[in-house]
């Protein structure tokens, strides 16, 4: 598959962006070692670059160069950030303050926000589809009771139960 | 098809619990701010299971209203359920 229909299908859903990282988070420890040394989190550091990438996916542009390529460039920005910031702070990052840190909290947020609605995506269409309904008719489309069990030719009482009942079953991907 | 006729209730969560659960939801739909300790009261014989739900719908409110903000003008209904009309006929 070339790079630009990667790129396109990881933009449209098609193809699960974490299980491509998959593939590259051995590279991106590696070329970070090699940047920052030992001594550092470089799980913490993968996840920024990987953020980094997700956020600014619409910025690749395969005639300048392979995804590989691009991902090293933004590997190696992270790396320089982190570096930055170390020449200016204590030598371990559970001693640095969160603004210290290359933690990334806007876009670690953001990922974390855009994987949950993935997980709650997938886990609304694993439901019953009488849960899937009641869940759907009242909480999206802000029907009333009634009318959602009207819908589903049930009384009030099973419309309930069955949002309640799928409420229970999503509250494992919040 | 699918078989939504209902002859009697689901006996899972009961009448007390729904009718809480339901309220309380209702308020999340409408922008309210309830409170999930006055609910709880309003079910004194109710258990952990109540609260937990409760904490659930709260949760659940807040990402559908994270993703509504996030993704304006898509529908999310239609989205999460695409076929239930054709699954109606």
């Amino acid at each position: 598959m070339r790079d630009s229909d990667l790129v396109g299908r990881i933009r449209s859903g098609e193809i699960d962006f974490a299980v491509v990282m998959d593939d590259f988070r051995q590279q991106v420890r590696r070329w970070l070692y090699a940047m920052v040394g030992p001594g550092t989190d470089l799980e913490e550091l993968t996840e920024c670059v990987f953020i980094r990438a997700y956020s600014h996916l619409g910025q690749f542009k395969p005639a300048k160069g392979s995804f590989c390529t691009w991902l090293h460039t933004i590997t190696h920005n992270v790396a320089v950030s982190f570096l930055r910031q170390r020449n200016h702070a204590p030598d371990s990052l559970d001693a640095m303050t969160e603004e210290q840190g290359p933690t990334c909290a806007g876009p670690a947020e953001l990922y974390e926000a855009r994987a949950r609605w993935e997980r709650l995506q997938q886990a609304i269409g694993r439901l019953d589809p009488r849960k899937r309904h009641a869940f759907v008719g009242h909480h999206l489309r802000n029907l009333s009771w009634d009318r959602v069990a009207a819908e589903m030719d049930c009384c009030e009482h099973s419309a309930r139960n069955w949002a309640a009942m799928a409420a229970e079953e999503l509250r494992e991907a919040l | 098809m699918i078989n939504v006729c209902m002859a009697a209730p689901v006996p899972d969560f009961t009448e007390e619990e729904l009718a809480v659960y339901g309220d309380f939801s209702d308020a999340l739909r409408d922008g309210k701010r309830p409170d999930i300790e006055e609910y709880l009261e309003r079910a004194p014989e109710a258990g952990a299971r109540l609260r937990r739900l409760l904490e659930t719908e709260k949760r659940l409110y807040a990402e559908l209203a994270r993703v509504r903000t996030e993704h304006p003008g898509v529908d999310l209904a239609r989205l999460l359920e695409p076929d239930w009309r054709s699954q109606r006929k």
